[in-house]
């Protein structure tokens, strides 16, 4: 039975495989980086080592965020020698749920792979994000 | 297997399979130089006692085999054949690929490969060439019993099957009654415990009338290794002494048998690798350190120094506090911490420098490889391995480089009859050089060859769209060269399999745009290439002069501003829509920084500007305000960023906490 972490960006609640999942941070000052591809918001420093922020509200396809509440985290997904940290509004529980309960349902709006579909968990229905689309995805 | 044991087995080989390289490399230019096939014996022997110490069957085999044919070669009158040195070559490509093995998987199995191919050629030229046939146990120095059973139908089916052979050798006190009887009961016992492949004498022998003192013989039992032969043999009385040695093939899991040895298997271990230690400490062919080292883990160390640099800023932070207050205490005792703090990074971030002889060392024997695979003759030089440069960046120079190596070889010289047409030497030169320029090392790659074809360039690139005929006709030379570092970029008429596509120069110029430094190339047609490596000594402090760009704040490398100053509109001069400054007794463009950058918001007055020099061009670029000038720490962007955006070159974390994105404003001087 995979596990993911649950959090809500953009209204809605998500979740993401735990082992994609290096930590959780408080959220800091981005610092703009010119030049990047339309998913990369910045950069943000943590420990003393920099780390690009993504912009996940558009990689899911939803309306731009406003100002960060005081529950805002932010999730930094590793896979291999990426890692690549998201804003989310605040973070929930973590779950297991059935693989085969998943629903193969994305939005058109999002980017293509970064949603490998949706599932029913504690009776709404979350959707799944797929770490490694979201680290590997780049705009040319 | 013990990891520190591990750790320590795969420097030491490395290392011996580097003086066993240059060794070759050397016999192969002066055949008659008989010091060198000793110190190479050496190094065959000590890898082969810490192998089998370890464990590593194959291993051990194959530098026991290394060992007879060096030892041939060490003890007769012939200096050695191409054949020899071929197969010697032959067999340490596959030892190396084994210690690589070994380094990455704990296993030699991964390199094994062409292992039976190189044992091949070694018994080949071995046999061919050599009246004396010579065996050596592993692990031991002693009278080598020769081989008398090489040629034996049984043994050789033996052999191929893969199973584990041993030869032994008794030995009949002399005063054993009937001996002839004795000789053949030992025998027939060990050929009921096993089997007999073959015998010296053998029992028709014996009968007849041969010498049963000392009787010889090849005997397997499977996978068994030889424990209930040598049980058998200490039982009897009549044996005076016995040795079993093994015979070639691997055997499967089983370590070779040491003549009565009660020592624990850790002991072994521990005892062939301080041998190693001492002959490799002995061997003044490669000093092992000037002064102590120690093995360092390197992700400890890597925290260490990120440690070190939030010091740092919290060092900056204090500073700037202490300024504030009216304590002179308080600002004499942070002055006292900021100068510790400043030393205390200095000595992590050289921690991390390793010379690039560690890159360079495996190029020698490449390019012999590449050389003869080709059909050409290279000579490599290499100078300034000494220089040191950043882990990191180390790291990542190995394959650039070995591509430009490739490139060099494989399109860059020419035939030797080619050369000799041309009124080249017929040897071709390649240089390997690195050196320390500032706080920038190159490292060069430079070749005697054909160099840069202007015209076949020209035509590749007009083929392919970039560039029309009228432009290509008055192209100057700098921007030719740029061409080759597109992608998809190749002049190669068939795509060989040495440089592959010419996926290189564009890939290259990127792997070391990642790391901060950059490639440059300058080339005569006829006479040669040159490649120049461009690095950061450390990557990490660099000078920077800090800026504000709108309500950004940029950091910008001092290594290529010219010039800093306050910018006045008066100043500012127009012509034909573009606007200049004055700059020594000249005029240099003047470029707005903000829309380069894409700063977002409504931006301020443009007070002050900096002038970049790239290669023989100036310019100067408008920024709002200057900060000042600081030492930062600069980091890569990260593994995310396959390529860092243009003008970028990395980033840091000021003394504030903020992080300040590093320019290289180069690629917009005009």
């Amino acid at each position: 039975m995979p596990t993911c972490v649950l959090f809500d960006v953009g209204g809605q609640t998500y979740g993401v495989a735990i082992e994609a999942v290096q930590s959780i941070e408080r959220m800091t000052r981005v610092t703009r980086v010119p030049g990047v591809p339309r998913a990369v918001l910045g950069l943000i420093p943590l420990r003393g080592e920099l780390l690009p922020i993504l912009d996940l509200p558009w990689l899911l396809g939803l309306p731009a965020e406003g100002v960060p509440g005081p529950e805002a985290r932010v999730l930094v997904l590793a896979s291999g020698e990426v890692s690549a940290a998201v804003a989310v509004d605040k973070t929930r529980h973590v779950v297991s749920y059935d693989e085969r309960a998943v629903v193969p349902d994305t939005p058109a709006s999002a980017v293509p792979g970064v949603l490998s579909g949706v599932v029913q968990v504690d009776g709404r229905w979350v959707g799944l994000v797929h770490a490694e689309a979201v680290l590997a995805w780049h705009a040319s | 297997m013990d990891a520190q044991y591990l750790q320590v087995f795969i420097d030491e080989s490395t290392l011996h399979v580097e003086q066993m390289s240059d060794g070759l490399l050397q016999l192969e230019r002066h055949p008659e130089d008989q010091n060198v096939i000793s110190t190479i014996f050496r190094s065959a022997h000590t890898l082969k006692g810490m192998s089998a110490a370890m464990g590593f069957q194959r291993m051990a085999t194959l530098t026991h085999q290394m060992e007879q044919l060096l030892a041939v070669l060490r003890d007769g009158e012939m200096p050695p054949t191409a054949g020899q040195l071929d197969a010697l070559f032959a067999a340490l490509r596959v030892l190396d690929a084994m210690v690589q093995s070994v380094a990455h998987s704990g296993d030699e199995v991964h390199g094994a490969a062409g292992m039976a191919a190189a044992e091949a050629a070694l018994a080949r030229v071995n046999g061919a060439e050599s009246p004396v046939q010579r065996s050596a146990s592993v692990g031991e120095m002693g009278e080598q019993p020769s081989e008398w059973f090489r040629d034996d139908e049984a043994v050789q089916r033996g052999l191929e099957r893969g199973t584990a052979l041993w030869h032994v050798v008794v030995q009949l006190g002399p005063a054993t009654s009937l001996p002839a009887v004795r000789a053949m009961v030992i025998l027939r016992d060990c050929a009921e415990r096993g089997e007999l492949l073959a015998a010296r004498p053998d029992a028709a022998a014996l009968q007849a009338g041969a010498d049963p003192y000392r009787i010889e013989f090849v005997w397997t039992a499977g996978d068994r290794g030889p424990a209930d032969l040598e049980a058998v043999l200490k039982a009897s009385p009549e044996v005076a002494s016995f040795e079993v040695r093994p015979v070639l093939a691997a055997p499967r899991g089983a370590a070779p048998a040491e003549a009565a040895s009660a020592a624990t298997e850790r002991d072994e271990k521990a005892a062939a690798l301080s041998r190693a230690a001492t002959e490799t400490a002995d061997d003044n062919h490669r000093p092992m350190a000037v002064g102590r080292t120690l093995r360092v883990n390197v992700e400890r160390l890597d925290q260490l120094i990120n440690r070190t640099s939030e010091l740092v800023m919290d060092k900056t932070r204090l500073e700037q506090l202490a300024a504030s207050r009216e304590d002179r205490a308080l600002r004499e005792t942070v002055q006292h911490l900021a100068r510790v703090v400043s030393d205390l990074q200095e000595v992590a971030l050289r921690l991390r420098m390793v010379p690039l002889q560690t890159v360079f060392g495996r190029f020698p024997r490449t390019v012999r490889d590449l050389a003869r695979a080709l059909g050409k003759r290279v000579e490599l030089t290499v100078e300034g391995g000494e220089t040191e440069l950043d882990r990191t960046l180390i790291d990542e120079l190995g394959d650039p480089l070995l591509h430009l190596v490739r490139n060099a070889i494989d399109h860059g010289l020419e035939h030797p009859t080619d050369r000799l047409a041309k009124g080249k030497p017929e040897v071709g030169r390649l240089w390997l050089r690195a050196y320390a320029a500032g706080d920038r090392v190159r490292v060069e790659l430079e070749d005697d060859g054909r160099g840069i074809q202007r015209e076949a360039v020209l035509r590749k690139a007009v083929a392919n769209g970039w560039v029309s005929p009228t432009e290509a006709a008055v192209m100057a030379e700098d921007q030719v060269h740029a061409l080759l570092f597109r992608p998809g970029f190749s002049t190669a008429e068939q795509v060989t399999e040495i440089s592959g596509r010419g996926v290189g120069l564009d890939a290259v110029q990127a792997q070391m745009a990642h790391i901060g430094g950059h490639v440059r190339v300058f080339s005569k047609p006829g006479a040669g290439t040159r490649f120049v490596i461009d690095l950061p000594l450390t990557v990490s402090i660099v000078r920077a002069i800090l800026v504000e760009v709108g309500s950004e704040v940029y950091a910008i490398p001092l290594g290529h501003v010219v010039h800093l100053d306050r910018l006045a509109e008066e100043e500012v001069q127009v012509a034909h829509g573009v606007r200049r400054v004055r700059f020594d007794d000249g005029w240099i463009p003047l470029l707005d920084l903000a829309p380069l950058l894409d700063v977002p918001g409504p931006i301020q007055r443009r007070r002050a500007m900096v002038a970049v020099r790239a290669g023989e061009r100036i310019a100067a670029f408008a920024v709002t305000r200057l900060i000042g000038q600081q030492d930062v720490v600069q980091k890569p962007l990260g593994a995310y960023f396959r390529r860092p955006p243009a003008g970028v070159a990395g980033a840091t974390i000021l003394g504030d906490g903020r992080v300040a994105v590093m320019l290289d404003l180069r690629p917009w001087v005009p």
